[in-house]
C-alpha cells in the first residue's frame, strides 16, 4: 500500500503529469488484446499516473496538497482533452484505479481558475460526455463509478439542464429498474437529484413535456417493484409539491388518471406506500377547484375511502398528521353530499 | 476486468436457496444459503425494507459502500437486490459466526490474548483500508467481526440497517445491533461535537475490552448511564485484577485508543504498529482452533434464540427483567450516531445509579404499597356497595364495552363527575374510580405507568408501557406509584377540576421537561383531535387518554387534567368544532352553499366558544409560561434532591452528573421555549379562525337580512 517507489523519483510538475497520463491513456489503444504481458504494463503505467494525479489533487494523508499544483494540474487536463479520456476509458481500468479517478474528477470538477471552473466549461463544450455517462449506468461495472460523476456533473444547472432535456433523460425510467438494486438505487438518486436540484429548470421541463413525462412517471408509480413505487412516489411528492411547479401540480390534480393511481398506492400492502400516497392524494381532494370528474369519483368511492383513511397511519403517525387525514375525510363527505344533492 | 472484482452474482431469487437462519436483528434476517449457479455457500441478509420508515437513501449508500469495497477483512456484499418489500443482500458467508456469538456459546469470560490479538489486528487492518477510502465504520464492536472455519476474520455489517437508527420512527425501529452506546465514543456521545474515523479508534479499543472480558465494559447499565459514564468516568481499560493475565503491551493499546481525546488517539495505520500486534500469530493458528468442538453456527444461532426466549419469557425474574430490559432500552437505541435529544432526555429520567438495589427497593415498595392498596379497594367496595349508584356505573361499563378499557376510564371519571354533584357521592366515586382501578388493571396502567415513569423512573414502568402490558407488573407499579405520591393522587382522583393543579404540579415532576416538542405543540393545543379515528360523543372524552397511550410522553397527564379541569375545552375543541361545521351546514362559505335560512344563533355558540377556547390558550401560554420559570427551580431543587433520593450507594457519579445536568437543563429550556413559540403560533391561528368566523357570521347575518328584507318585502 506504499507509494513510496513513486516518490522517490522526482515529483512531475503539472502540466507533465497531465501530459504523461494522457500518454498513458493513448498507449492502452496501440496494443492489441493480445498483448497480454504488454497490456498489463501499460493498464499499471495508466493507474500509477492516476494515483500520482490523486495525491497531487488530494495530497497523500500527511502532506496537503499545493493549491497552485492543483489549479495547474486541472488547467493542463482540461487543455489537454484528458477529461474525454477519463470518461471513455473508465470501463478497463481496474476496480482501484476507477475509484481513484472518480475521486480526481470530483476535485477538478470544482476547481476554479482563474475565476472560471473550466472543468465545467469543459464539459459544456462536450455535453455528448454527459450522455456517455448516463448509458454508463446500463453497465453494471462502471455504473455507480460513473453515476457518481454524473451527480457531480448535475449539481451544475447548465449540466442538469442539459441531461434533462436531452433524450438520455428518458433511459433513467429504465435504468431505476434494474435489478440490481446498488445501480438502480444509484440510478434514481441521480434522477431524484435531477428533479429536484434545480427548480427552475425542471418546472421548465415539465411544463414543455408535461404529458410524455408523467406517462412515464406513472409506470414507475404502478411498478411491481416495491422500491421503485415507494421511491417514485416520494419523489413525486417532493419536486410536484414545490411552489415552482404549482402549476404542473395543479394540472397534475386535476386529472382522473392521476387521482385513480393515487387511489390504488392508497391501498398498496406496504404501509410506507399508503402513507406516501396520502400525502399526495391530499392534494386531490383538498383542490378548492376540483374538476368535476375527480370530485365524482371521489363520491363514488367515498364509502371506500373514508374507511380505508380511516385504518390510515393507526399508530405511530404524527398528529398533524391525524389532523390532516381528518380535515381530508370532512372534504371527501361533504363532496360526496354535494354529489348525491346535484344528480 | 475489475482486478480483484468478485464473480458475478445474479440478481434473481430463485437462484438462491435459503438454509438456516444465523443471524437475525430487529428488521433484519441472516441466511446461510446456496447460490445455485455456482452451488457455492454464500449468506443472503434480508431486510425488510418497509419497516424503515426513513427514505431508502442510507440504505442505497450502505448498499453501495459495501459493494464498493474490496478488502479480504472486510465482507463486501457481491450484489443485492429487492424481493418484494425486502432488500435481498449476498454476502460471503462466514461459517462460524461473530465474535459475540461465539463468547456467548462458549467463551463467556472472553478469550485469550493471543486469539484476542490476531483477531484485533484482523479488525485493525479492515479499519485501516475503510478509514483510508473515507468510510467511517460507526458500529465496531465484538458483534460485527465475523469469523470463517479457517480462522479468517471480517469486519462485517456495515449496517445495511443503518436506516433504522436514522430518522423516522426512531423508537421503535432502531436495531439491537447497531451502534450501541458501550461502544461509542464519547465526542459521538456529545451532540454537537463532531466526530471522525477517531470514533472507530475508541469502538475498537472498547471491543478490546469487550474481547477479553466477554463482555464490554459498561453493558451491564441501561444506555443513558452508559452514556454518562461514557463521557464522565475515567476511561474504561485493562487494570483489574482480572486482567492480570494480560500483557502489558495489550493493556498500552487499549489504553491509546481509550483516550478521550479524540485528536489524542492513534490513527488505524499507526496502531497498526504498535507492539502489541508485532508479535500476532496468523488467525489460522489462534483462531481456528476456538471453534473446534462446537457445533454448525446455525445450530448455535438456534440456542441462542432459545436461551434468550426463554430469558424474555422469565420476563418477572428481575435480573432477566432486567436484561431484557437493557435488550429493549438498546433497541430503542441511544444511538449517537444520530442523536435524539428527545430520546436521551426520556432515558436521563431513567438512569438509576444500582440497578439491583433499586430492584429490590422497589420490590419492597410494591408490597407495601399493594398491602396498602389491598385495603383501601376492600374499603371502597363496602362503601360502593351501599349506593345504588354503584350498580348504575356498573351497567355503564357493560353497555360501553367495545370502547377500549383505558378510554372508559376517563369517560367514566367524567360521568362521575357530571352526573354526581352531590358532594357525599362525590366523595364516594371518588373512591369508586380507585376501586375501578382494582378492577381493570390494564385501564390504570397506561396512566400509572406512565406516571410512575415519569415520577419513580423505574426502567421497569418503561418496558411495561412499551411492550405488551402485563397486568400483574403494571399493578405492582401503580401500586408504587401511589404509595410515592398517594398524596399527591388522592388530590388527583378527587379534584380533577382544581385547574391549577396540573401546572403547578408538572414542574415537580418535571414532566414539561419530558415532553418531546412535537408532543408539546400538539397536545397542548389539540388534545382533543381524534387520534384513533372515534368520531362519536366519546371522542373528546376518549381523546385525552389516547394522548396518553400513544405518547410515550410521559407530561400527556397534564393534559388530561387540562381537560378534565376545563369544561369549555371539551367543547370549544377545534376538533369538536369541525365536526359540527360538517353536521351543520351553516358555517360553510354562504356563496357555496347559499344556506342563509340557518339562523345565526346557532352559530354564536360556536363563536363564543371559539373566543372561549382562545382565551384558554392564552392562559395555558400564561401557564406555561410560569411552568417555565417553575420547572427550571423545579429541576434545581430536584438536582438538590437526586443525591440523598438515589441511594447511598451510588457511586459518586453526582458531582461529576452536576455539569451534565446543566446541560441537559440548558437544552430542555431551549425546549421549552421552542414549545412556547409553537404554542404563540397556534393561538395565533386560532385568532385567525376566530376572525374568519366572524366575516362569516356577519356574512350570514347580513344574508339573512336580506332574506328578511325580501321576504317583508314579499
Amino acid at each position: 500500500m506504499s507509494f513510496s517507489f513513486f516518490k522517490a523519483s522526482r515529483p512531475k510538475t503539472p502540466s507533465e503529469l497531465a501530459k504523461t497520463v494522457k500518454d498513458s491513456f493513448n498507449a492502452l489503444d496501440s496494443i492489441t488484446v493480445a498483448e497480454v504481458k504488454a497490456l498489463e504494463k501499460a493498464m499499471e503505467e495508466v493507474e500509477k499516473n492516476i494515483v500520482a494525479m490523486k495525491v497531487m489533487l488530494a495530497g497523500d494523508g500527511e502532506v496537503e496538497p499545493n493549491p497552485d499544483q492543483v489549479a495547474q494540474l486541472t488547467l493542463e487536463v482540461c487543455n489537454e482533452d484528458v477529461i474525454a479520456l477519463f470518461i471513455h476509458k473508465l470501463l478497463i481500468l481496474g476496480w482501484e484505479a476507477r475509484k481513484n479517478l472518480v475521486h480526481c474528477w470530483s476535485i477538478m470538477l470544482k476547481q476554479k481558475v482563474d475565476s472560471t471552473y473550466c472543468c465545467v466549461q469543459y464539459m459544456e463544450n462536450h455535453l455528448e460526455l454527459l450522455d456517455f455517462l448516463v448509458v454508463c449506468y446500463d453497465n453494471k461495472e462502471i455504473a455507480m463509478h460513473c453515476g457518481g460523476m454524473l451527480r457531480e456533473c448535475i449539481k451544475l444547472p447548465s449540466l442538469a439542464k442539459y441531461i434533462l432535456e436531452s433524450p438520455s433523460f428518458g433511459l433513467f425510467f429504465k435504468f431505476v429498474e434494474l435489478p440490481n438494486f446498488d445501480v438502480a438505487s444509484d440510478a434514481f438518486s441521480t434522477f431524484k437529484d435531477l428533479l429536484t436540484k434545480h427548480e427552475s429548470a425542471v418546472s421548465q421541463y415539465l411544463t414543455n413535456n408535461y404529458s410524455e413525462f408523467f406517462e412515464q412517471y406513472e409506470k414507475l408509480l404502478t411498478s411491481p417493484n416495491y422500491v421503485t413505487r415507494r421511491q417514485s412516489l416520494k419523489l413525486l411528492s417532493e419536486f410536484l409539491l414545490e411552489p415552482p411547479n404549482s402549476l404542473i401540480m395543479k394540472r397534475y390534480i386535476g386529472e382522473v388518471s392521476h387521482l385513480k393511481v393515487m387511489m390504488n398506492l392508497l391501498k398498496d400492502s406496504s404501509k410506507n406506500i399508503q402513507i406516501s400516497a396520502f400525502h399526495i392524494f391530499k392534494v386531490f381532494v383538498a383542490n378548492p377547484n376540483k374538476p368535476r370528474e375527480i370530485k365524482l369519483i371521489l363520491a363514488k368511492n367515498h364509502e371506500g375511502l373514508l374507511a380505508l383513511l380511516n385504518n390510515l397511519g393507526k399508530g405511530g403517525e404524527d398528529d398533524q398528521f391525524e389532523e390532516e387525514k381528518e380535515l381530508i375525510m370532512k372534504e371527501i363527505e361533504k363532496v360526496s353530499r354535494l354529489a348525491n344533492l346535484e344528480s | 476486468m475489475g482486478g480483484g472484482g468478485p464473480r458475478n452474482y445474479s440478481a434473481n431469487p430463485n437462484d438462491y436457496k435459503l438454509l438456516e437462519e444465523v443471524g437475525y436483528g430487529a428488521s433484519a434476517t441472516v441466511y446461510r444459503a446456496i447460490y445455485l449457479p455456482y452451488n457455492e455457500v454464500i449468506a443472503v441478509k434480508c431486510l425488510d425494507l418497509d419497516r424503515c420508515n426513513s427514505n431508502l437513501d442510507d440504505i442505497r449508500r450502505e448498499a453501495q459502500t459495501m459493494s464498493l469495497i474490496d478488502h479480504p477483512n472486510v465482507i463486501k456484499s457481491f450484489c443485492s437486490f429487492v424481493v418484494e418489500n425486502y432488500l435481498w443482500v449476498v454476502m460471503p458467508f462466514m461459517a462460524e459466526g461473530s465474535c459475540l456469538h461465539l463468547m456467548k456459546i462458549a467463551y463467556p469470560d472472553g478469550f485469550e490474548e493471543s486469539a484476542i490479538c490476531s483477531m484485533l489486528k484482523e479488525t485493525l487492518k479492515a479499519l485501516e483500508y475503510l478509514h483510508r477510502h473515507g468510510h467511517i465504520h460507526r458500529d465496531v464492536k465484538a458483534g460485527n467481526i465475523l469469523l470463517d472455519t479457517n480462522g479468517a476474520v471480517k469486519l462485517g455489517d456495515f449496517g445495511v440497517s443503518a436506516c433504522m437508527f436514522d430518522s423516522g420512527d426512531r423508537q421503535r425501529s432502531r436495531n439491537t445491533f447497531v451502534g450501541t452506546p458501550c461502544w461509542m465514543a464519547p465526542e459521538v456521545l456529545q451532540p454537537g461535537t463532531g466526530y471522525d474515523f477517531k470514533a472507530d479508534i475508541w469502538s475498537f479499543g472498547i471491543t478490546a475490552l469487550e474481547l477479553a472480558h466477554g463482555h464490554a465494559p459498561f453493558s451491564k447499565y441501561p444506555p443513558m448511564k452508559v452514556l454518562l459514564m461514557t463521557i464522565q468516568n475515567a476511561p474504561p481499560g485493562l487494570d483489574y485484577d482480572r486482567d492480570k493475565k494480560f500483557s502489558k503491551s495489550f493493556k498500552e493499546m487499549v489504553a491509546m485508543c481509550l483516550v478521550k481525546d479524540q485528536t489524542k488517539r492513534p490513527t488505524a495505520e499507526k496502531l497498526l504498529k504498535h507492539s502489541f500486534f508485532k508479535n500476532a500469530k496468523s488467525p489460522e493458528l489462534s483462531v481456528k482452533k476456538l471453534f473446534a468442538d462446537l457445533p454448525p453456527l446455525w445450530n448455535r444461532v438456534k440456542a441462542l434464540q432459545l436461551k434468550d426466549a426463554a430469558q424474555l419469557a422469565l420476563k418477572r425474574m428481575p435480573s432477566s427483567e432486567q436484561e431484557a430490559l437493557s435488550q429493549s432500552e438498546y433497541q430503542r437505541g441511544v444511538s449517537a450516531w444520530n442523536f435524539d435529544l428527545e430520546d436521551l432526555k426520556l432515558q436521563a429520567s431513567l438512569v438509576q445509579d444500582d440497578d439491583e438495589i433499586q430492584e429490590i427497593k422497589e420490590d419492597d415498595d410494591t408490597m407495601k404499597a399493594y398491602m396498602n392498596y389491598k385495603e383501601k379497594s376492600v374499603a371502597l367496595q363496602y362503601a360502593g356497595k351501599s349506593t345504588p349508584r354503584k350498580d348504575s356505573i356498573a351497567s355503564e361499563q357493560e353497555s360501553v364495552g367495545e370502547v377500549p378499557v383505558a378510554e372508559y376510564e376517563i369517560k367514566k371519571g367524567k360521568d362521575l363527575e357530571s352526573s354526581t354533584p352531590d358532594s357525599d357521592h362525590w366523595e364516594k366515586n371518588g373512591l369508586k374510580k380507585n376501586a375501578s382501578k382494582t378492577e381493570l388493571p390494564p385501564l390504570t396502567s397506561e396512566r400509572d405507568a406512565l406516571l410512575a415513569k415519569s415520577r419513580t423512573q423505574t426502567p421497569k414502568a418503561r418496558q411495561s408501557q412499551s411492550g405488551p402490558l402485563m397486568a400483574g407488573a403494571v399493578l405492582s407499579h401503580s401500586a408504587s406509584e401511589r404509595v410515592r405520591s398517594s398524596e399527591r393522587s388522592e388530590i388527583e382522583n378527587q379534584q380533577p377540576g382544581d385547574k391549577a393543579h396540573p401546572v403547578r404540579r408538572a414542574p415537580s415532576f418535571s414532566g414539561p421537561l419530558m415532553l418531546p416538542n412535537r408532543a408539546s405543540g400538539n397536545s397542548l393545543s389539540a388534545p382533543i383531535k381524534s387520534s384513533g379515528g372515534f368520531k362519536d360523543s366519546l371522542d373528546d372524552k376518549s381523546k385525552p387518554n389516547l394522548v396518553q397511550i400513544k405518547g410515550r410522553f410521559s407530561v400527556t397527564s397534564e393534559n388530561v387534567d387540562l381537560v378534565k379541569g376545563s369544561p369549555l375545552r371539551k367543547s370549544a375543541s377545534v376538533g369538536e368544532w369541525l365536526i359540527e361545521s360538517k353536521q351543520m351546514p351553516p358555517s360553510q362559505p354562504p356563496k357555496e352553499l347559499g344556506l342563509n335560512n340557518v339562523p345565526a344563533s346557532v352559530l354564536m355558540p360556536h363563536l363564543q366558544n371559539l373566543f372561549q377556547q382562545t382565551s384558554i390558550q392564552q392562559d395555558l401560554i400564561v401557564n406555561l409560561l410560569s411552568s417555565l420559570q417553575l420547572s427550571e427551580a423545579g429541576d434545581c431543587s430536584e438536582n438538590g434532591k437526586l443525591s440523598p433520593l438515589q441511594r447511598p450507594e451510588n457511586n459518586g457519579i453526582v458531582e461529576a452528573a452536576v455539569s451534565e445536568r446543566e446541560k441537559l437543563l440548558l437544552v430542555k429550556i431551549s425546549e421549552l421555549q421552542a414549545r412556547m413559540i409553537n404554542l404563540t403560533d397556534e393561538l395565533t391561528a386560532e385568532k385567525l379562525k376566530y376572525w374568519q368566523l366572524q366575516q362569516r357570521l356577519n356574512a350570514m347575518s347580513s344574508c339573512r337580512e336580506d332574506g328578511d328584507r325580501r321576504e317583508l318585502e314579499s
